[in-house]
């Protein structure tokens, strides 16, 4: 596994050399290998998918304008993150914070339910926009440590290359997000008939 | 962890995991590659070093003339490179504009906002002229 995560390292940093040397056509192999992760972490953030797209292509422009100056101690990927996750939070702050209400969840599984193909689907379904809606309730830093933890699976080091946050911030941090995240999944649990069953 | 934030976790966990990430929309790489094509094709070409830093430059090239001016010039204009230079000024016939004070002079306003007012509007324009001056070249497709 670690042997795996260090040859992508090797492959994203042959690749960049390609892209160096003028050979534009190689960025898309580290868009292609980083573009889900990317616009997930991005998607977290903002809870818009539009502005998700808008924020991981900036990200990846951004990039590649300054692959001259990328440091290849570090991997691309956290690199990356690093851009999307400024990126996200400061399009955040300039939008000014939302506050949603627990009303404002659509609680009714028949929606699921006709929506998708089977039972299994509609409780992924349920469960992801029950996520994304504890998520919207967070600060944005907070979506940001949430989704590096729990989606992309990273240790707390990496999180806080990613982030600029220290270690033992992130920590803290990431207790009173996982609580808040857990209330409010709960209360709307115990609302909801479809999930209970 | 304690208890209560294992079980939170483990509920975190049951909603969350690598396998639930949201992709990327269709055809997001062969945008993201026209628009880093398109930023490609419009990067002006790569200025020498004397363009790029022209304003430095000449800031600096200005402020070295003076200062050496202000040293080898001498108070009483003797000594060779000294009368040169000065004599060189002297010899550029410049005429001042002059301008009717008697206004100011009769009013209550000060008379040294007589040649304060002009002297800020001239800074102004030219502030304004290196502005655009220097915008347009930063900017060659606005």
């Amino acid at each position: 596994m670690r042997q795996s995560a260090g040859m992508e390292k090797n492959s994203d940093i042959s690749y960049i050399d390609k892209v160096l040397a003028g050979n534009l056509n190689a960025f898309s192999y580290l868009i292609d290998r980083h573009k889900d992760k990317a616009f997930n972490l991005a998607f977290r953030i903002c809870g818009n998918r539009e502005e998700a797209e808008e924020i991981a292509q900036d990200a990846f422009l951004k990039a590649f304008r300054s692959l001259k100056d990328f440091r290849k101690k570090s991997s691309f990927s956290t690199w990356l993150y690093r851009i999307v996750y400024n990126t996200s939070i400061s399009l955040v702050r300039a939008r000014g914070l939302r506050v949603l209400s627990l009303e404002e969840f659509p609680a009714d599984a028949v929606d699921f339910l006709s929506e998708s193909k089977n039972e299994d689907e509609a409780i992924d379904n349920y469960r992801n926009s029950l996520v994304n809606f504890a998520l919207q309730k967070l600060q944005e830093e907070e979506r940001g440590l949430i989704t590096l933890y729990y989606y992309d699976d990273l240790e707390t080091d990496e999180i806080a290359r990613i982030t600029g946050i220290r270690k033992q911030n992130i920590k803290v941090r990431l207790f009173r997000a996982r609580q808040k995240m857990a209330e409010i999944i709960k209360t709307v649990e115990k609302k909801n008939v479809f999930y209970n069953e | 962890m304690n208890k209560e934030n294992i079980n939170h976790d483990d509920l975190l966990r049951k909603f969350m995991n690598q396998g639930k990430i949201e992709k990327a929309p269709e055809g997001f790489s062969a945008k993201t590659m026209a628009r880093i094509m398109i930023e490609k094709q419009s990067e002006p070409a790569r200025r020498s070093f004397l363009l790029r830093n022209i304003v430095p430059i000449v800031s600096a090239a200005v402020t070295i003339a003076l200062v050496l001016c202000a040293i080898f010039i001498p108070a009483g204009n003797n000594g060779s490179l000294g009368t040169a230079v000065w004599s060189y000024f002297n010899d550029i016939e410049i005429t001042l504009p002059r301008f009717d004070n008697s206004w100011f002079e009769n009013s209550a306003v000060p008379l040294w906002i007589g040649y304060v007012v002009p002297g800020v509007l001239i800074l102004m324009f030219f502030d304004i002229a290196l502005n655009s001056f220097f915008r347009k070249k930063d900017n060659p497709g606005n």
